[in-house]
């Protein structure tokens, strides 16, 4: 298992773009926009949500394979870091996720509006609708930035 | 036969700016998948993108291993995500293709006066196996920008029928706001040894930026002549963010000398450089900039290639024509001129080098001793102490942009159009010339 630390988990729970990485069992790949990724207590897991019209094809990835990728990017400053492991969907939601999901919405959107994205762009990146969330124990994590360092293990 | 796409490549065609970096996601030999964002997915045909092979060995590795991948791209204007099945066909290490996408990157580094940062080593051509638009809230497209042909055709003739260089440099900053929308444009052009660029005219920035040069092959305006390939940058913000995070430090250097800057917007978001090419030859470049993000599209990329092509082939028919200047009054001004650069002061501030300094001193040496005030150019040509080249001298370039930079610097010292190939030299006050032998201060 990999553990988290403070530093990881504040950049990991910030305005981050979050992409989710998913396989069938033929091999063959799936990425869709993951939102409020949150670290777990015990630091090895991570929740993320995906949209349940929007990543039926994942979800059912997961659920197949239990293997899962996911990359938070700043849309500022580029630093990205990968998290790999294996995971499974949990049936419900709470209100508390909800608004978690939220929270991280905003933050997306101001991040990216630094950048020159108009905010109805930044909101039709997402529907209003169900939401499933994932749980994966973090197996490995990778320095994800553009540059040399790209692609080695934290 | 192949059944057609769901959505095709060709009417999303911001997907592919690189506006919004993308994300792929490549399945390794352990059946793990691995996400990471492209900074841009270039469509290359109606079934093939290109991804550029940088930093990311994992991707590589495991497309060489499992052919298949999926990129989500996102429309900029509008947000809308479509995902993209590709299967991946091969790499190219050169080539047209590659050249584009590596001038391309190297934009990026030059701007940030950097070289290195994000070197190429490959392009992967991938097959697109099915494109498909993700369900989303407001699922209207992106308008698509049309090019009237008409005003083109219109321009195209403004153009053949300009008289001189003023006038189809006028022409062509007019064109740039009534066929591309873009308010803010200049024009450099090449000095007589194709080494150097200078701005000569320009239309929408704070400052006129007449006179400022740039090496060819420095800075995005450099690298586009040395190139001969037109650059456009989508997103300036995120394209610093991207350098700074590849190469974790910050030193911008647009390549301009740093005499006079370039003419540029403070928050530019978007960039569109256009080499002007006449009989291969590199006339200058036709630069544009915009405050908004994605303000440049393919379709304004094809239309100010043709329009560069045509101010080109304008410029060098009117090529050898034209231009302006006299005199009297109270504390008489110092004009010191350097011989080492020809570069002119006035009162010790800066004002032009080069060529257009010594001309500007010829003129004010015959003005001083014959009390002369009108000139031509054919004179200019023949005086052997310029040491203009005998078949291109820029001469009438250089002349309009001595005239704007008197105009900008004072008000003392006009250099006047009075007819076809002939100008006057106005002179307000009495000026004190001293020639220097030494090199001129730093600046």
């Amino acid at each position: 298992m990999y553990r988290i630390d403070e530093a990881l988990q504040e950049f990991v729970e910030s305005g981050v773009a979050v992409i989710v990485g998913t396989a069938d069992a033929a091999g063959r790949p799936h990425v869709r926009l993951g939102w409020g990724p949150r670290v777990h207590p015990s630091r090895t897991r991570v929740s993320f949500f995906l949209e349940a019209e929007r990543a039926p094809v994942p979800l059912g990835d997961i659920a197949a394979t239990g293997q899962v990728a996911v990359t938070c990017s700043d849309p500022i400053t580029y630093r990205s870091v990968q998290l790999k492991g294996r995971g499974h969907a949990v049936p419900e939601i709470t209100a508390e996720d909800e608004a978690w999901v939220a929270r991280h919405r905003a933050a997306f959107i101001a991040a990216v509006a630094i950048v020159g994205d108009p905010p109805h762009a930044a909101r039709n990146r997402w529907i209003e609708g169900a939401l499933v969330r994932v749980d994966f124990d973090v197996e490995r994590a990778f320095n994800q930035t553009p540059g040399p360092g790209a692609g080695g293990p934290l | 036969m192949t059944s057609p796409l769901q959505v095709a490549l060709e009417s999303i065609p911001t997907c592919f700016e690189g506006t919004i970096p993308s994300a792929i996601c490549t399945v390794g030999a352990d059946g793990a998948p691995n996400v990471t964002h492209l900074s841009v997915v270039h469509r290359v045909d109606e079934r093939h993108v290109a991804l550029s092979r940088q930093f990311f060995k994992k991707t590589e590795e495991n497309t060489s291993l499992n052919p298949l991948a999926q990129v989500e791209v996102v429309e900029p204007g509008t947000g809308r995500t479509f995902v993209l099945d590709l299967r991946y066909d091969h790499t190219e290490t050169s080539g047209d293709l590659f050249e584009r996408m590596r001038t391309r990157l190297d934009a990026v580094a030059a701007f940030e006066g950097m070289s290195n940062v994000f070197q190429l080593r490959g392009v992967d051509v991938c097959e697109v196996l099915e494109c498909a638009a993700l369900p989303c809230e407001f699922p209207a497209a992106e308008p698509v920008r049309g090019v009237s042909l008409e005003r083109l055709e219109a321009f195209s003739h403004q153009l053949a029928g300009s008289e001189d260089l003023e006038e189809v440099l006028r022409r062509t900053l007019d064109a740039c706001a009534e066929l591309l929308d873009c308010h803010h444009a200049y024009v450099m052009l090449a000095d007589e040894t194709a080494q150097r660029l200078y701005t000569v005219a320009s239309a929408g920035f704070p400052a006129s930026g007449a006179g400022s040069e740039v090496a060819v092959g420095t800075g995005i305006v450099g690298l586009a002549a040395q190139r001969r390939q037109t650059i456009r940058v989508t997103n300036m913000a995120r394209d610093l963010g991207y350098a700074h995070a590849a190469r974790g430090e910050f030193a911008e250097d647009r390549g301009g000398d740093d005499t006079i800057p370039l003419p540029s917007l403070p928050e530019r978001q978007s960039q569109l450089v256009t080499p002007m090419l006449a009989s291969r030859q590199l006339v200058g470049v036709l630069a544009l900039e915009s405050e908004s993000a994605g303000a440049f599209q393919a379709a304004d990329e094809c239309l100010a290639g043709i329009m560069a092509s045509q101010v080109a082939m304008a410029i060098a028919a009117v090529g050898n024509s034209t231009t302006p200047a006299a005199s009297a009054g109270v504390r008489p001004v110092q004009v010191k001129y350097y011989a080492d650069d020809e570069s002119v002061f006035l009162d010790n501030e800066y004002l032009i080098k080069g060529v257009a300094g010594g001309i500007l001193w010829r003129l004010l040496r015959i003005h001083e001793q014959e009390q002369r005030v009108d000139f031509s150019n054919r004179e200019m040509r023949l005086d052997a102490t310029l040491g203009l080249p005998d078949v291109k001298d820029n001469l009438e370039a250089r002349l309009i942009l001595l005239r704007k930079r008197l105009e900008e610097r004072c008000d003392y010292l006009r250099i006047e159009k009075t007819g076809r190939g002939r100008f006057r030299l106005e002179i307000t006050r009495p000026l004190e010339l001293v020639a220097v032998d030494a090199g001129p201060p730093s600046r």
